[in-house]
């Protein structure tokens, strides 16, 4: 797992430091606070690791390579070069730290015109081997049919957190024996929930089956595909508890319907309990508040809630954090309604105690 | 003006024609109580308004603190917890208008403001439970006048960014303040 995240003059970020919860963390934030960024600046840090356990010997420049081409890739830079990542206006280096549990750490520096980004400790960034999992906000079970290739081929307007999440899902399913008794249990339910299951042939193709029927997966609704997402990644062991890195997740919210949205803080509560690390950014006061009503600090839970924000004199991006629902500040969700107390107030009162 | 301290708070009233402790125990006081019914924490006049101020639970939110669920029976307890503080809320008003309708007191429409612990989209959802029940409008079309005007549940931060003439604060004489709310 990742706990600690610091970035400067890295994209939006011009310094700014996070210390992440080793359970469940919730970003908030308006548009343009940078969430996105953040969240695929420490998979991508995550997953450098791992890129080097997937070749023996990784030789430094091996692995500065195929970091490099995770963030072009994850980033999407116009001229696909590291350069316009850095923070607008600065000449300072863009340096990327983070520290990871249960050992491993990482810098990565890099200038305008670097070809690379430039690793300061990667023998102890390579004692970090757990591999990160990414679900971005668009469901990919409708479009993942060939998809890779399409990638490999073509300069799609994805970013690479679409390839990753469509290759992890195309994996075979783990031997029955060697699946988590709480990813079993959250595969159960979500089939619960959906009334039947996703089947994966190989290849992309993505069917959905009740006790009778199969269907196919886009006649599903929405919201339905993106928990299938999530079972799916239960199912091949890309997220074990207590094994896998971090699970990422960004706008876990879009289309899914509140009653659902409260089931989902529940699974993702019962994993973090046994050990995975879950990294959300949200727009939605629901799922918000789901997780601050269900955590129960009795059974050990953890969560922090990190609000991203714009100083009002710099315009910098800066983040706070809490543990305590009630002390997030600013909260752009609960504001949200506040303005429209606001409203019906000013219509009611007019002018009066003004 | 007019300044109003209960249960842990001072309300100040730039422009009110009167505003008192509308619940006063204190029998020497002549707005003293005196009947067997419930009644909200404050009441103020305007000139062309009453505002019915009910706080409620300052000292001790842990009653309705939704961050301790963790089981199905403590949902249901806080949100029968909820259900309890709407009716509460809503029992409080309309005793309260009995009450003024008997000293001849409801000439003016009335609004009824309750101030809460919880977070703005919490007391959006009461609020519009709470319209519902009180309640508010002309509901009947045998009504001439409405018992509510309107109501609003909030709490005392987004009281005093809306009616900065009428500032609350934690009263000096509070056990547990820790100074201005």
């Amino acid at each position: 797992m990742i706990t600690r995240l610091s970035l400067k003059n890295f994209t939006a970020f011009s310094d700014l430091s996070i210390a992440f919860s080793r359970k469940i963390n919730v970003i908030i934030g308006e548009n343009s606070t940078g969430k996105t960024q953040l969240l695929k600046a420490a998979y991508a840090l995550c997953s450098g690791g791992p890129l080097a356990k997937k070749k023996s010997n990784t030789e430094k420049s091996e692995l500065e390579t195929s970091l490099t081409e995770k963030f072009l890739r994850l980033f999407m830079p116009l001229d696909e070069k590291l350069g316009k990542m850095r923070y607008h206006g600065v000449t300072e280096n863009a340096q990327l730290d983070a520290d990871f549990d249960p050992s491993g750490k990482v810098t990565a520096t890099f200038h305008t015109n670097s070809k690379s980004v430039t690793l300061h400790n990667e023998s102890e960034y390579t004692q970090y081997q757990a591999e990160p999992v990414f679900i971005p906000t668009k469901e990919v079970l409708s479009f993942m049919k060939g998809f890779n290739s399409l990638y490999e081929k073509y300069g799609l307007s994805f970013d690479q957190t679409y390839q990753d999440i469509c290759l992890l899902l195309d994996l075979p399913e783990v031997r029955p024996e060697t699946l988590h008794e709480k990813s079993k249990w959250a595969i159960e339910t979500i089939e619960d929930i959906c009334g039947g299951r996703f089947v994966f042939y190989g290849g992309g193709k993505v069917t959905f089956k009740t006790k009778n029927v199969e269907y196919s997966a886009n006649s599903m609704a929405e919201g339905f595909r993106k928990a299938g997402i999530l079972s799916r990644l239960l199912e091949t062991g890309a997220i074990q508890p207590g094994k896998s890195g971090p699970l990422f997740w960004d706008e876990p919210e879009s289309n899914l319907n509140p009653k659902l949205l409260k089931q989902l803080a529940q699974i993702l509560i019962e994993l973090s309990r046994n050990g995975q690390q879950i990294i959300i950014a949200t727009h939605d006061y629901v799922l918000l508040k789901s997780f601050s009503l269900l955590i129960n600090k009795e059974k050990d839970d953890h969560i922090k809630f990190h609000s991203l924000y714009r100083d009002e004199k710099t315009q910098e991006i800066k983040v706070a954090s809490t543990e305590d629902y009630l002390e997030i500040a600013p909260n752009p969700i609960d504001d949200a309604f506040g303005d429209l107390i606001n409203q019906e107030i000013k219509n009611e009162m007019g002018d009066l105690g003004k | 003006m007019k300044v109003v301290e209960t249960d842990g708070f001072v309300f100040r009233f730039e422009d009110a024609i009167d505003a008192f402790v509308f619940d006063e125990q204190d029998k020497s006081k002549p707005t003293f109580h005196g009947a067997p019914m419930k009644g909200v924490d404050i009441v103020v006049e305007l000139e062309d308004k009453y505002l019915y101020i009910e706080l409620k639970d300052y000292d001790d939110p842990s009653i309705y603190d939704i961050s301790k669920i963790s089981t199905e029976d403590d949902e249901k307890a806080i949100q029968d917890g909820f259900t309890w503080l709407k009716r509460y809320l809503k029992y409080k008003f309309r005793d309260t208008y009995l009450y003024r309708h008997a000293e001849g007191k409801v000439e003016k429409p009335v609004v009824y403001f309750c101030l809460t612990t919880f977070d703005n989209a919490l007391n959006s959802i009461m609020q519009k439970q709470l319209k519902k029940e009180l309640p508010v409008g002309k509901v009947s079309p045998r009504w001439v006048k409405a018992i509510a005007k309107s109501c609003f549940v909030m709490n005392p931060q987004k009281w005093n960014e809306n009616f900065p003439r009428w500032p609350v604060t934690r009263s000096e004489n509070d056990p547990g303040s820790g100074g201005n709310e």
